[in-house]
């Protein structure tokens, strides 16, 4: 019964986050998206890795939860990285007007 | 506690690899080491590791049920190294890239190096993300070095958001797989998904669908094939050539890993889904090419059709079909990176549109031959090794009686030959009007293209080498 | 590994080597080291490969006569599900002999193209073609299976392109290649017809196929069972193959390139279109002579076709005044011959005329080349005469090598001929053997009219060129004397029976090749009878036949070596003795009339014109205007089609998405342009469109599967 609440939980998130992405034109709450999506998925598995009876090691789910704030962390960085590169080419980082490369 | 230690005796190219990443990264900052030859020293470690995948038996599981070597990992590496290799020659011919960032650009590739050892190696989802995201975040950055093009920053930050939000998607499908087996390798994702399929339930298609779409991601397969055109026309050239071979190779071998164990309902389902992607993408890809005029972004489109023509060796879900694979997948490396060369070489300046490049034979006579030969060759038509490839694609689906896919591919080859061959009409057959250019490139350059353009000719001719190398493709041996 | 087995590989590969090193840089090497040197090295391999196959040939004749036959497997090639083919060449009497021809004959024309070639810009291109040349043919005589036997017979049409259109700067020359090029092309359609049908059939009885000639061999009894569409396959295969060999060796109907040929350089002419390419399709006829044997109509076939060749070309030949057409023809003619022994069952004559010919026509085209070098470049015969004096070594040469042609008594072609003529005789029937006869005669007419008219009698050329007549340097003329030389012994390898020999070639090729000792028409009514190549019975009785018959092979051979005096004769007393005879007898109007039809070839290429390229070109026509009304039709329709469709989708655009975008609020960012512009650069709509793709999937396969 617990895990529906955890599923619901998840699944509002993920839509959160790809609501975001696809309507903000800011670089950065594009990004701010992405991690919500991320974060709905390890809410999942560490939802997943309580409730249901795993077939490898007790903490499977736990484990890759981790894994993924280690990843969110790695590709924030590199994104934010990037954006600042391209924020000095264009001096905006609204996303809907780089539009160079097309066809 | 087990001691996993021992296990580093079986990937002693996977440490070395490993330790030469933290080598370029830190060693820039040491004074002396940073005025070495670091070149000389990569192309080294290559060698070295290559030879220590030939030297390679047997198959083992190591750390935990997420690393399986075997013949197919040790063969994949091995192809991976060359490439990498040819990479590092181009690189450091080209001038879009800055010099003095060498330390870190092979620090980079030698990251992406490692995330593709573990995602031909992979046999565990996690090991899988592991493996994606190394290899992507790397290439992210990479794309955004182009110094001599500033689009490369839109690029750059367009194929990063692409690729977390695939990243995202991909887990999100992952974690429904784990909720819905309670596994996280690929036997027990799939044993424990053995009865879902005849239910049918949306959740196990929406979970596999999502969890297929990172590796979609990497091999640029529709639907998530959108980044792949801006991306490849705004990188520096080398880097264009290297993303449309090596991660999409990996992210191939990662996927016939993952249909490696499926039981036989599920095999006849994937392959079904499998072979409608592949003539999507094929399809996708050489239509949108036709109208290109610009020719990295055509050679873009190329590489998405030819993605499509490589599932079609992993929607047989076979041994067959994953040797075939391995059988066209040196012959694709060579003609894309021996035309990428091409390319780089005769390029002025940032200008790669295709009308720039009117008369070139009259210049360049042994440099267009051989570009021609690897285009013919993109375009399958013998006596090139393009041709027997594809042949062999089409003789592995037709034996397992995929008529519709076979047809689309044929017609797709078809249509390929029109935009392939229009490049060779404007090099040869129109007239060139603009005054004389000077070439900077060095004349390694056309040696490297001829030496891709020689074994084309060579294997479309006589193959059997390659046909004995693909067979030790196995999984698990 | 026996000698022979390191040794033959490098035969073909020797000149390739050649070939490539020239092609890609000859330009620099002739730059460099001058033109004599680059000719040098493009003899040194064919020389080489000359004394292998020479060497390996006296290895070979060592042995036991069952242990000469050799297959030389070098590697693996194609292997798809039945089909095994592989990298092997076959050593064994008749290759042995084909390569010393190739290589023997092709070196010394080499020797020759070096004075021949002289101050041509190109000189190492042509080099590198005529070696590559050696290469394919070579790879065609070794080849073991079909498949590397057609890849040489392919390479051998393609550098035959290549040399005839040798100066392609002028467009007759283009288009005299690309006339061959295209004859060739109407044969080699039936010969690789005829491999596929084997393959088929073997297919579908066997587990591996891999179409070498052992393994045919072994299989033809099996195959002559099958039968494709009511008509037994061995014949329907042979015919295949014997159209290819039409279209290579220049038969009737495919015999009008030949000709055209003789537009590319004389060593081309004589080396390719004279001594080893054209010979392919006998050489081929002769490889499998285990599968004709069992296809007596298309021997019977065979036999018909190359005696009317035989007999149209040499007609024609006697009213040519271009020395390198009378030539030209005269293969045509001696091509006919070979076939027609061929045909009635008697290969090893075949082979044996094909060997003689090829040193007696190789000493007359050299020859021919070396007077068209010193009248500089004039290839008429009528401006031709008295050359004898002036260039007494080509002249008489050339005078030996037509006493072999016309088969005076004791030269090789005496030999060759009668043999063949006698087969036709007593194996096919005394109207082939007429046909041939009367075709000897015009033959030996023609070859002394070439004689005379350019050797003897007063010069009839310009007083400044005929200062300038000299005779050619040695390495020009030494390799016609040796040909000349070995066009005069070569005869007595196969002395007859009947002469009191021991017909010694025939012996040498038995391990290989076997006559048809009965005729074909008995064949045909036995031809249930046939389970080994020589029916035993008929064995005996045709020997027996054979002794009352000596008498009669005596009286044939008398009559038609007074017939070729004769006509000889007639050639010295119009050509040489009284030309006004010749004059008078030319005034009337019926022989006018039949030397305009020789002449002109009895019109063929006129015929060919009217009934093949006509109607071709009448198609182009309709297919173009099938072009531009049908399918543009289609097209416009096609995008009028689409135009509907994007309005379709255009109000599907504005209203129904535009009605989700306002009721669901997230849409509003890639509705706009999500569906029109699918690549739009920006990289959300990029996302949503990949989102809708993959959801659209998902529904799909929900669906599917459910």
């Amino acid at each position: 019964m617990i895990l529906d609440g955890y599923l619901v939980a998840s699944a509002a998130l993920f839509t959160l986050g790809v609501v975001l992405f696809l309507s903000k034109k800011n670089a950065i709450a594009i990004l701010m998206g992405v991690e919500l999506i991320l974060n709905a998925s390890a809410i999942n598995f560490v939802a997943f890795g309580k409730f249901t009876p795993s077939q490898g090691s007790p903490f499977d789910g736990q484990i890759f939860a981790i894994f993924i704030i280690l990843l969110a962390a790695a590709e924030a960085v590199v994104a934010l990285a990037i954006v600042l590169a391209a924020y000095k080419e264009y001096k905006h980082i609204m996303v809907d007007q780089y539009t160079k490369l097309r066809g | 506690m087990v001691n996993t230690l021992p296990y580093l005796n079986f990937i002693p190219a996977y440490v070395l690899i490993g330790i030469s990443i933290l080598i370029f990264f830190v060693g820039k900052a040491v004074p002396k080491i940073s005025r070495l030859p670091v070149t000389v020293f990569f192309i080294f470690i290559l060698c070295i590791a290559f030879m220590m995948e030939g030297a390679g038996s047997g198959s083992q599981v190591l750390f935990f049920n997420m690393i399986q070597i075997d013949s197919f990992s040790r063969l994949y590496n091995q192809l991976f190294f060359l490439v990498i290799l040819s990479t590092v020659l181009m690189m450091s011919n080209s001038e879009e890239i800055d010099s003095d960032l060498r330390w870190e650009n092979y620090g980079l590739l030698s990251t992406i190096c490692l995330g593709m050892m573990f995602m031909v190696s992979s046999k565990h989802l996690l090991m899988t993300v592991v493996g994606i995201e190394l290899v992507s975040l790397p290439s992210y950055l990479l794309v955004a070095m182009n110094k001599k093009n500033p689009a490369s920053k839109e690029a750059a930050l367009k194929y990063v958001l692409f690729g977390s939000f695939a990243t995202g998607i991909m887990l999100y499908g992952m974690s429904f797989l784990f909720g819905l087996t309670g596994s996280l390798t690929f036997e027990g994702l799939w044993n424990g998904l053995s009865g879902y399929h005849i239910l049918g339930s949306p959740i196990y298609f929406l979970a596999i669908f999502m969890t297929l779409g990172g590796i979609a991601f990497k091999i640029s397969a529709v639907p998530f094939h959108f980044w792949t055109p801006d991306a490849y026309q705004a990188a520096p050239t080398p880097i264009t050539a290297f993303l449309s071979c090596a991660p999409k190779v990996a992210g191939l071998a990662l996927l016939m890993r993952f249909f490696a164990v499926l039981l036989p309902e599920q095999s006849e389902q994937m392959g079904v889904f499998i072979s409608i992607v592949a003539m999507l993408t094929m399809t996708l890809g050489n239509f949108a090419a036709l109208k290109q005029t610009d020719i990295k972004r055509l050679l873009a489109y190329s590489s998405i059709s030819h993605a499509g023509f490589l599932l079609m060796g992993v929607a047989v879900m076979n041994d067959a079909g994953r040797q075939v694979v391995f059988f066209y997948i040196p012959i694709y490396l060579l003609m894309n990176l021996g035309a990428f060369m091409a390319i780089i070489y005769l390029s002025k300046g940032t200008n790669f549109q295709i009308d720039s490049y009117k008369g070139m034979i009259y210049k360049k006579p042994l440099l267009v031959v051989s570009l021609a030969v690897c285009m013919f060759s993109l375009a399958g038509i013998p006596p090139f090794a393009g041709f027997i490839g594809k042949l062999y694609l089409f003789k592995v689906v037709i034996e397992k009686e995929m008529f519709l896919l076979a047809i689309v591919a044929g017609i797709n080859s078809v249509v390929s030959l029109y935009y392939y061959v229009y490049v060779l009409k404007v090099m040869i057959i129109d007239k060139d009007i603009t005054p004389e250019i000077e070439f900077k490139g060095k004349p390694a350059t056309i040696a490297f293209v001829a030496s891709c353009a020689v074994p084309l000719v060579f294997f479309g001719i006589y193959w059997v080498p390659l046909l004995d190398w693909a067979s030790k493709v196995v999984l698990f041996q | 590994m026996s000698f022979i087995q390191t040794a033959i590989p490098f035969v073909p590969i020797l000149p390739l080597i050649g070939a490539l090193i020239l092609g890609f840089f000859g330009k620099r090497i002739q730059a460099s080291v001058g033109e004599f040197k680059t000719g040098i090295l493009g003899c040194l391999t064919p020389g080489l490969a000359a004394v292998i196959s020479f060497a390996s040939f006296f290895v070979l004749i060592t042995l036991e006569p069952e242990q000469r036959v050799f297959t030389i497997h070098l590697t693996d090639w194609i292997s798809v599900a039945e089909l095994d083919v592989q990298w092997a060449f076959r050593y064994d009497p008749l290759s042995a002999l084909m390569l010393m021809i190739v290589t023997g004959i092709g070196t010394l024309i080499h020797i020759y193209s070096m004075g021949y070639m002289h101050d041509d810009q190109s000189y190492w291109r042509f080099f590198s073609y005529i070696n590559l040349f050696l290469a394919a043919m070579l790879l065609l005589v070794l080849g073991d299976n079909l498949v590397i036997m057609f890849l040489g017979w392919e390479g051998v049409g393609l550098c035959s392109y290549l040399l005839i259109g040798f100066w392609f700067s002028d467009s007759d020359n283009a288009q005299a290649g690309k006339k061959a090029f295209l004859f060739n092309r109407v044969g080699d359609l039936g010969f690789i017809t005829g491999i596929f049908l084997l393959y088929l059939f073997s297919s579908q009885h066997y587990d591996i196929v891999t179409l070498s000639f052992g393994e045919l061999d072994q299989r033809a009894l099996f195959l002559s069972k099958s039968s494709l569409w009511d008509y037994p396959l061995l014949e329907i295969a042979a015919l295949c193959f014997f159209i290819g060999a039409m279209g290579k060796s220049a038969q009737i109907p495919l015999y009008v390139w030949l000709p055209d040929a003789m537009a590319g350089p004389t060593p081309v002419s004589a080396l390719i279109h004279a001594a080893t390419m054209v010979t392919a399709g006998v050489y081929m006829i002769g490889r499998m002579y285990f599968l004709f044997a069992l296809a007596p109509n298309v021997l019977m076939f065979v036999s018909w076709i190359a005696a009317l060749t035989c007999f149209f070309s040499a007609t024609i030949g006697m009213a040519q005044f271009d020395i390198k057409k009378v030539l030209a023809y005269s293969t045509v003619s001696q091509l006919g011959y070979m076939f027609l022994a061929m045909g009635v069952g008697a290969f090893s004559a075949g082979i044996f005329h094909l060997l003689t010919h090829a040193a007696f026509k190789a000493a007359l085209f050299m020859g021919s080349g070396s007077v068209i070098v010193a009248l500089h470049h004039k290839q008429d015969m009528r401006e031709m005469g008295g050359l004898l004096k002036k260039m007494p070594v080509t002249g008489w040469s050339m005078i030996a090598a037509t006493l072999a042609i016309m088969g005076f008594p004791l030269t090789s072609g005496f030999f060759s001929k009668d043999e063949i003529l006698w087969k036709a005789y007593m194996q096919g029937s005394p109207a082939l053997w007429l046909i041939g006869f009367t075709a000897a005669g015009i033959t030996s007419f023609y070859m002394w009219r070439l004689i005379f008219m350019t050797f003897f009698g007063e010069s009839r050329c310009d007083k400044h060129t005929w200062d300038h007549v000299k005779e050619q340097p040695k390495r020009t003329v030494v390799p016609i004397a040796i040909l000349a030389f070995l066009a005069l012994v070569l005869g007595f390898l196969n002395i007859p029976h009947f002469l009191g020999g021991h017909s010694g070639f025939t012996d040498y090729l038995s391990p290989v090749v076997q006559d048809l000792e009965i005729a074909p028409s008995k064949l045909i009514e036995t031809s249930s009878l046939i389970d080994t190549h020589v029916s035993s019975t008929m064995t005996d009785e045709s020997l027996s036949v054979e002794e009352d018959h000596t008498q009669l092979e005596w009286t044939l051979m008398i009559l038609s070596v007074l017939w070729t005096i004769f006509t000889g004769l007639i050639a010295f007393f119009f050509y040489y003795l009284s030309p006004k005879t010749r004059q008078i007898i030319m005034s009337f109007i019926w022989a006018k009339k039949l030397f305009q039809l020789l002449s002109d070839k009895y019109y063929i290429d006129e015929l060919y014109e009217i009934v093949i390229i006509t109607p071709i070109k009448a198609i182009f026509q309709i297919c173009s205007l099938h072009d531009q009304k049908v399918i543009d039709g289609i097209v416009n329709f096609a995008g009028f089609f689409g135009k509907w469709i994007a309005k379709i989708s255009a109000v599907f655009d504005n209203q129904i998405v535009d009605g989700c975008v306002n009721g669901t609020g997230w849409l509003s960012q890639f509705s706009g342009q999500g569906f029109s512009r699918l690549q739009s650069g920006k990289i959300q709509s990029l996302v949503g469109a990949s989102l809708l793709v993959g959801i659209g999937f998902i529904v799909l396969l929900v669906f599917y599967f459910i």
